[in-house]
């Protein structure tokens, strides 16, 4: 387990991490996801993690601790996508689930889709449209992707939440982890 | 006779040259730039940040003092300053939100609506005038041009109340609807106001601005603000293009030529400069050479890129919306085919479509494009710079003395959403980049701040200053 935590803050109110983090953790030795098998090797080499420790870390951090989010690429230029946190913006345990299997924990859930369908009408659905066919953004519901990374639940944070190019914009700067969850399992389920 | 021989020689080979490489208007479509061409030198360029913290930053002007000040335009109604050490200045220079205690001077419901840009008088540094353009509130979203001097005892802040007591409205022009404003105003090499005004709105130009001389929509206009009694708005340039030719006559029916004919346009708008222009939010002269560049936003599938040499009599008809620069308007399919009117663009760049139920395009394409400035350094000889609204592709295009023809190359892909740009007295163009995308606004101080930008030699990027992601 590493504990890390970073500090600072930029002039336009929009921050670097300050809380602390705490590593992700796994069960076994298994890759359920390409993040875990790929950017992870060295915490998926170990079998030292459990579930059970994770989830007793969390619940002895009370949240207020996160898991360090995994190694997030710019679909721009496959760089280094940096992770901040919004004021006031708190690490929910979709959040850190997603963290952990790299997988969106609100595909399954009925009323985080209700949520995830006000967000994107509010945000999205102008350029995407309300099903998800496309306009001035890409389709998202077909089989061809503009950023193939967008099949995996990984690679469709990250297009939201770092932005892709111009208008695409990083909506990190916008909503919450939690929110970004939250339309991505919307999207998901445009595509019948 | 041997010094006469050798100097007809000269001057017959001065005349090859200069008829080799001179630098034309294209005659025809073949001649119009696209995607994929290399401007000479193939410069390596990079963004800068200069400064961070900007609300929906939508304008960009140097008053060109000696203060090497940057003053940023924000569409909510307030213009900024960066000092030449690169501060952002708390207060900032103007604030049109409080000059009217009924509330905001400045309408700005819609994205394309605010305070669109500064220009500042070529004598500023005598008598402190600059001039703003900017949607009107108490006008319903009325382009007004406003003169405001600046009092020289407080250079970096002008009051509420030092606007009310000094402002004088130049123009008033009236919108039909909430797009396609334009709102550029910059002066000429020849110390007039060049204005530019989108042809009004909606799409497809609906009440056909474009081509109509009796409005001021759809244009790039040319006024004289320095009147010799304050009582005067504006003056209009005897040279305009329709200047003599809009104003009243007697009728004389014979004796008189068709060509006579031709040049009487009566009621015609004497202020037009050129026409046929869609939504020309940014355009920019070269310092160097005084030609005019004018990056006229397109609508489905063609972003254009006009350019006039110096020394141009204006009058010069861009085609909206007959024509969307080298295309059809409106384009069907592959195969329509139109009429071509009017002078064509030097440069191109379609949307993801080319025309409806073309395949998408892949590379080299956006949706709207934002003129920067010309730049006359990093390896670029009067090479425009433009960006994208959308896709955050900066372009550069420019004569190639060596090809004999414009060439338009896409030098980097970047994540910004480009708003604006302008040359700054050390001849540097700047950017600015908000996130205020139409489906994502959520009003000009509650969107994510922007930011302002140097486009930079990519080796001389100083020690630790951040640079724009991006790819080449």
């Amino acid at each position: 387990m590493r504990l890390r935590g970073r500090a600072g803050a930029t002039a336009v109110g929009y921050r670097p991490y300050d809380v602390t983090f705490v590593g992700a953790v796994r069960t076994n030795m298994k890759c359920s996801n390409i993040f875990d098998c790929a950017l992870r090797p060295a915490i998926v080499r170990s079998d030292f993690y459990s579930l059970s420790i994770m989830t007793a870390i969390v619940i002895a951090l009370g949240l207020a601790g996160a898991a360090e989010p995994p190694s997030f690429t710019s679909p721009l230029d496959n760089g280094p996508l940096e992770i901040k946190l919004l004021p006031g913006e708190k690490i929910t345990e979709g959040v850190l689930k997603f963290y952990e299997t790299g997988e969106d924990p609100y595909k399954v859930d009925s009323e985080a889709l209700a949520v995830g369908r006000d967000l994107y009408e509010a945000y999205c659905q102008a350029c995407h449209l309300p099903d998800g066919s496309g306009r001035i953004g890409p389709s998202l519901i077909s089989d061809a992707h503009h950023y193939p990374r967008f099949v995996s639940d990984k690679g469709m944070f990250e297009i939201i939440y770092g932005g892709a190019t111009g208008a695409m914009q990083p909506f990190g700067r916008r909503l919450t982890q939690d929110q970004i969850l939250h339309v991505m399992a919307y999207v998901r389920s445009l595509r019948k | 006779m041997r010094v006469i021989t050798a100097v007809a020689t000269v001057a017959a080979l001065s005349f090859a040259v200069s008829t080799a490489f001179a630098q034309t208007v294209p005659k025809s479509k073949d001649e119009v730039a696209y995607p994929g061409g290399h401007l000479p030198g193939n410069p390596k360029l990079a963004l800068v940040k200069i400064a961070d913290g900007l609300h929906d930053p939508v304008g960009v002007a140097s008053a060109f003092d000696g203060t090497g000040r940057i003053f940023v335009v924000e569409r909510v109604g307030r213009i900024r300053i960066v000092t030449k050490e690169g501060k952002l200045l708390d207060q900032p220079f103007l604030d049109l939100t409080k000059i009217n205690p009924l509330g905001n001077e400045v309408m700005t419901a819609f994205v394309e609506q605010g305070l669109w840009s500064v220009a500042f008088d070529p004598d500023f540094k005598k008598n402190g005038y600059f001039y703003v353009h900017y949607s009107s509130l108490p006008f319903n979203g009325a382009g007004i041009i406003l003169r405001v001097t600046v009092d020289p005892k407080s250079p970096d802040v002008v009051s509420a109340e030092q606007v009310v007591k000094t402002g004088k409205v130049v123009m008033n022009i009236a919108q039909p609807y909430y797009n396609h404003d334009g709102g550029m105003i910059q002066f000429g090499p020849d110390g007039y106001l060049y204005v530019s005004r989108g042809d009004g709105g909606w799409e497809g130009d609906p009440l056909n601005a474009g081509q109509d001389i009796h409005v001021l929509w759809g244009k790039i206009l040319r006024i004289n603000v320095h009147v010799p009694d304050d009582s005067i708005p504006y003056l209009v340039p005897n040279d305009n293009p329709f200047a003599e030719a809009a104003s009243n006559r007697l009728m004389f029916l014979f004796g008189v030529t068709e060509e006579q004919f031709s040049h009487i346009k009566i009621g015609a708008k004497p202020e037009i400069w050129a026409y046929g222009v869609r939504n020309p939010y940014q355009f920019h002269f070269d310092k160097k050479t005084g030609d005019l560049f004018i990056a006229d936003v397109g609508q489905n599938h063609w972003e254009n890129v006009f350019w006039q040499p110096h020394g141009s009599k204006g009058g010069e008809n861009y085609g909206w919306a007959i024509n969307a620069g080298a295309h059809c308007f409106p384009t069907i399919n592959a195969n329509t085919t139109c009429p071509q009117v009017g002078v064509l663009p030097i440069a191109n760049y379609p949307h993801e479509t080319k025309y409806p139920g073309a395949p998408k395009e892949t590379s080299g394409f956006g949706c709207a494009v934002i003129g920067l400035g010309v730049a006359n350094y990093a390896g670029l000889d009067g090479a425009y710079l433009a960006g994208d609204w959308c896709t955050g592709r900066l372009w550069g295009m420019g004569w190639d003395k060596g090809g004999n023809k414009w060439q338009l190359q896409e030098l980097m892909q970047t994540q910004l959403q480009f708003t604006s740009g302008n040359v700054l007295e050390d001849g540097t163009v700047v950017a600015t980049n908000c996130y205020c995308f139409y489906t994502a606004d959520q009003g000009p101080l509650a969107n994510p701040v922007g930011a302002l930008w140097r486009v930079t030699e990519a080796d001389k990027v100083p020690a630790g200053a951040e640079v724009a992601k991006a790819v080449k």
